[in-house]
């Protein structure tokens, strides 16, 4: 578990190549970062779109965007979550040159807190970005999917910042956690149950040393039980645990 | 032990292939019918044998004749259908074949929404007519309809007329606005195999994409080389 220089906050992530890039010999297209810094702390994962040819550094240039855009976005103050917003897709687009944006196209899902303790969550295209609180519930950034899986949109894609979904609250309560995932994790979770999956990552893998739990949940994901998966997959959490003194 | 097992859907994902078959009593005609029986039989075992795919091939067979249109086939994994030969009578009532196909793509408890972009066959032989067997412009609103819901406008469309009096017209407002365009397959009775192995490629190759709501190029000439059945 990688904890920030908040008090609490703790991430981790974990991606893994699918099978079906296994076996065409292409690398893992999806990416994750977890961060932390003066700005706050951030994860973020993307998914470069299968069809595209830069489709891996487009995933890679997505994190990098974010973590970009987050310094100057945090200082600034008082600046929207548009801003940031625009600081993603400009930083972007200049990480994936010399490449066209739109052969690199990716997916885009991060969640930060910034050292004020606000919680920003965003996500452009497919994948699951959602919260459990503390008391259990669920509040699922994008709702119910209208048309089927492989319909998404990106980084290299979305021309304006109206395809992102964004929430802001003034803080990441105790005991909550934020699950960030791409789609091939997502469009297999189990409707009502991906309050115990996050449960599940935050109990048991946030609890194991870096690396047991690296390689358990690399395990559990090239074992991923949906018939066959085939698709690269990668999720990342955030979490706010109570403080120890207040625990015991 | 797996910890994550639980909460990961147990089937596959989907690729729905609905086709809407012509039963109207014209089919009976120069073995146009026990053709096409075959040939949908042929692409339902082709489909059932495929292995390493990324989805899950199901098949609905909606038959339109009589005086209505009627699931003849319900939507099942190929692999899992005892295909029965469709008989065929009476009108041609293609408004109400467009209704069922909407209903049924957009049901998402058939079809979820985890599922692949569905592919959408139509095969006919003659004018569409209302229920008393006139020819009629009632299947407009119907296919307006699909082309225009929120789920079933996103299917892949393909259209086959079988002989001279297929109505070029329907077939043609069925496929429109598809990106790449893709043209109707006019045939005799004798090539009715022929589409439908092509239909056969197209979905198998999506069903193996990295990206399977794309279309692969495929060259309808040179089918006999893709396929060996």
């Amino acid at each position: 578990m990688l904890t920030s220089s908040q008090p609490g906050l703790a991430w981790f992530g974990a991606s893994v190549r699918g099978r079906s890039h296994v076996r065409q010999n292409r690398p893992n297209e999806d990416a994750w970062m977890g961060m932390s810094g003066a700005f706050g702390t951030a994860i973020v994962v993307s998914d470069g779109m299968g069809s595209k040819p830069n489709a891996r550094i487009g995933a890679q240039m997505a994190c990098r965007a974010v973590r970009d855009s987050l310094k100057p976005w945090a200082k600034s103050g008082e600046a929207p979550s548009l801003t940031l917003l625009r600081l993603v897709h400009l930083f972007w687009g200049l990480r994936v040159l010399p490449n066209k944006e739109e052969d690199s196209a990716a997916t885009c899902l991060f969640a930060t807190v910034l050292s004020s303790g606000e919680l920003t969550i965003a996500q452009l295209g497919d994948g699951i970005a959602a919260i459990r609180n503390a008391d259990g519930s669920l509040e699922i950034l994008q709702g119910e999917r209208l048309g089927f899986t492989n319909q998404t949109t990106g980084l290299g894609i979305a021309k304006t910042t109206k395809d992102w979904t964004v929430i802001t609250k003034p803080a990441l309560s105790f005991d909550a956690a934020v699950l960030l995932a791409t789609d091939g994790i997502a469009d297999d979770l189990v409707g009502d149950r991906i309050g115990d999956f996050i449960h599940t990552l935050v109990t048991d893998f946030g609890s194991m040393a870096p690396l047991d739990r690296r390689k358990a949940l690399h395990q559990e994901l090239r074992h991923w039980a949906t018939p066959n998966h085939l698709d690269d997959k990668t999720l990342a959490v955030l979490w706010r645990k109570q403080p120890e003194d207040e625990i015991k | 032990m797996s910890k994550l097992k639980d909460f990961s859907i147990a089937t596959a994902r989907m690729m729905p292939v609905i086709i809407l078959a012509d039963v109207s009593g014209s089919m009976t005609t120069h073995g146009k019918l026990s053709s096409l029986n075959r040939a949908i039989a042929e692409m339902i075992t082709f489909f059932a044998d495929e292995q390493d795919v990324r989805a899950e091939i199901y098949v609905a067979v909606i038959t339109f004749g009589g005086y209505g249109a009627n699931l003849h086939q319900s939507l099942q994994p190929a692999s899992q259908i005892q295909w029965v030969d469709m008989k065929a009578t009476g009108t041609t009532p293609l408004g109400a074949a467009f209704e069922l196909a909407t209903l049924l793509l957009e049901d998402k408890t058939l079809i979820p929404s985890r599922s692949y972009h569905p592919n959408l066959v139509l095969v006919s032989d003659g004018q569409p007519t209302d229920e008393k067997g006139q020819v009629s412009d009632n299947w407009k609103e119907p296919l307006q309809h699909l082309l225009n819901s929120e789920r079933a406008s996103k299917a892949l469309r393909f259209a086959m007329g079988i002989g001279p009096d297929a109505d070029e017209e329907t077939l043609k407002a069925f496929l429109i606005g598809q990106h790449p365009e893709i043209p109707v397959f006019r045939t005799d009775e004798t090539k009715i195999q022929k589409f439908f192995r092509w239909v056969t490629v197209t979905v198998s190759s999506r069903s193996r994409s990295v990206s399977p709501n794309s279309v692969p190029p495929i060259d309808l000439d040179n089918l006999e080389e893709l396929l060996d059945f």
